[in-house]
């Protein structure tokens, strides 16, 4: 861990350490990105680039994320559900001497979502026959909320196209631990798997965004 | 390279050459493959998104499981008044006895002496039943997942566990093959031991 730490720093500290001197300048320090794959979720989520040092390539990235489903989704019936997000990125691009977003670069960061939730669904309730106690599964509408916090690390490619246009693909590992309102602990019924809104565990993260640079 | 793009200067583009200058001048540039790309990708899966957004609906298996907690289930093992026999399973004759069991919940205890006429006369609650066996005055059973022993006296009028073996049997898998061993442990209550499916309407 202790290595790992350290190469991170020396990593850092070479990016950081190119003057502006060598550098092949970008004029823009901010973006706006759309990242089309969150519809497939439900959602929409934007990206606010905003570029942190001047003398080095290195952009911070604010992702505020929007949900809103009815019907089928995962599995799951949702009378109506809602939800938001933010995620927040350190991205440092790699090719030495360039101030352009583009080419080879890592990023890190983490994420909060909040979801609210009513679908019809089964659940486990107590009954009693006869004095014994049993625990059946009913169906019916079930409101929940859920909270997600997690972390990514990726690695990715960028094109920019003419200065002003970005398409950028990435892929790296995440984390992700959820919370129900309705269990204590971890959640498991919108956990059904790593693309479920209550998923809980390691996974292998991917996607793709386009945006413009001004 | 075959670029499809247009320069937007007069210069040749060199294959393996810096596209900055020496003079600074930058090669501007506009490769319409890339963007095609961006444009394309988009598309897609703003597609795929909305052909994700009307997936099947959910359904459910015709049987939900029954738990109970450990405690609750070893000590509700007990002579109860004669039922009407509803879901029969296994029949066992036992000298002029007849056991029948009532699936996932006991063993109805009918009396034969007169074969014109049995009488039914006990119903030995035992959640997670589904088999017996009898020698020498001792009904072997299951109880769920645990094997039990119980001690009767000859008329049935009174039972006493006498041994319980935990653990020895696996859950029952519902009867339609519907519930995954995941599904089951996703709705199981803490230290729930699964006793019985129930069918639903």
């Amino acid at each position: 861990m202790k290595k790992l730490f350290f190469i991170f720093i020396l990593f850092l500290t070479v990016t950081i350490s190119a003057t502006a001197q060598d550098m092949e300048l970008f004029g823009p320090r901010k973006g706006f990105g759309f990242v089309p794959q969150y519809t497939i979720s439900g959602g929409l989520r934007f990206d606010i680039d905003r570029s942190v040092s001047k003398k080095s390539n290195q952009w911070l990235i604010f992702s505020p994320q929007f949900f809103m489903v009815s019907g089928n989704r995962y599995g799951h019936d949702f009378n109506d559900m809602w939800g938001t997000g933010l995620d927040i990125k350190h991205k440092i691009f790699l090719k030495p001497g360039s101030m352009k977003p583009r080419g080879y670069y890592v990023q890190y960061g983490v994420l909060f979502q909040y979801f609210a939730m009513t679908d019809y669904r089964q659940y486990t309730d107590i009954f009693v026959v006869d004095g014994v106690q049993y625990y059946g599964v009913l169906s019916g509408d079930v409101s929940t909320n859920l909270y997600k916090f997690g972390g990514n690390f990726h690695l990715g490619y960028q094109w920019l196209i003419g200065n002003k246009v970005f398409f950028d693909i990435y892929t790296g590992a995440g984390i992700r631990i959820s919370h129900n309102s309705r269990n204590a602990g971890f959640d498991t019924w919108y956990n059904n798997s790593w693309v479920d809104y209550g998923y809980s565990g390691t996974l292998l993260d991917g996607g793709f965004r386009v945006g413009v640079y001004f | 390279m075959a670029y499809s793009g247009k320069w937007r200067t007069n210069q040749q583009y060199k294959p393996g050459k810096h596209v900055k200058q020496a003079d600074s001048r930058e090669i501007k540039f506009i490769p319409m493959k890339k963007s095609i790309f961006a444009v394309f990708f988009t598309l897609i899966s703003l597609g795929l998104g909305i052909l994700l957004s009307g997936s099947d609906p959910v359904t459910y298996g015709e049987y939900t499981p029954v738990y109970m907690d450990r405690s609750e289930m070893e000590n509700a093992v007990k002579i109860e008044a004669a039922q009407p026999l509803k879901t029969t399973g296994k029949i066992y004759l036992y000298g002029q006895y007849i056991l029948v069991n009532e699936k996932y919940r006991g063993i109805h205890v009918i009396d034969n002496s007169n074969p014109a006429a049995p009488v039914n006369k006990f119903f030995l609650h035992i959640d997670g039943c589904i088999d017996m066996a009898m020698k020498n005055n001792i009904l072997y059973a299951d109880n769920a997942i645990d094997l039990i022993a119980l001690k009767t006296t000859d008329n049935f009028a009174s039972i006493q566990v006498t041994q319980r073996i935990k653990g020895i049997f696996p859950e029952t898998e519902s009867p339609d093959g519907y519930w995954s061993k995941y599904s089951i442990n996703q709705f199981r209550p803490v230290n729930g031991i699964l006793v019985a499916w129930e069918k639903t309407n």
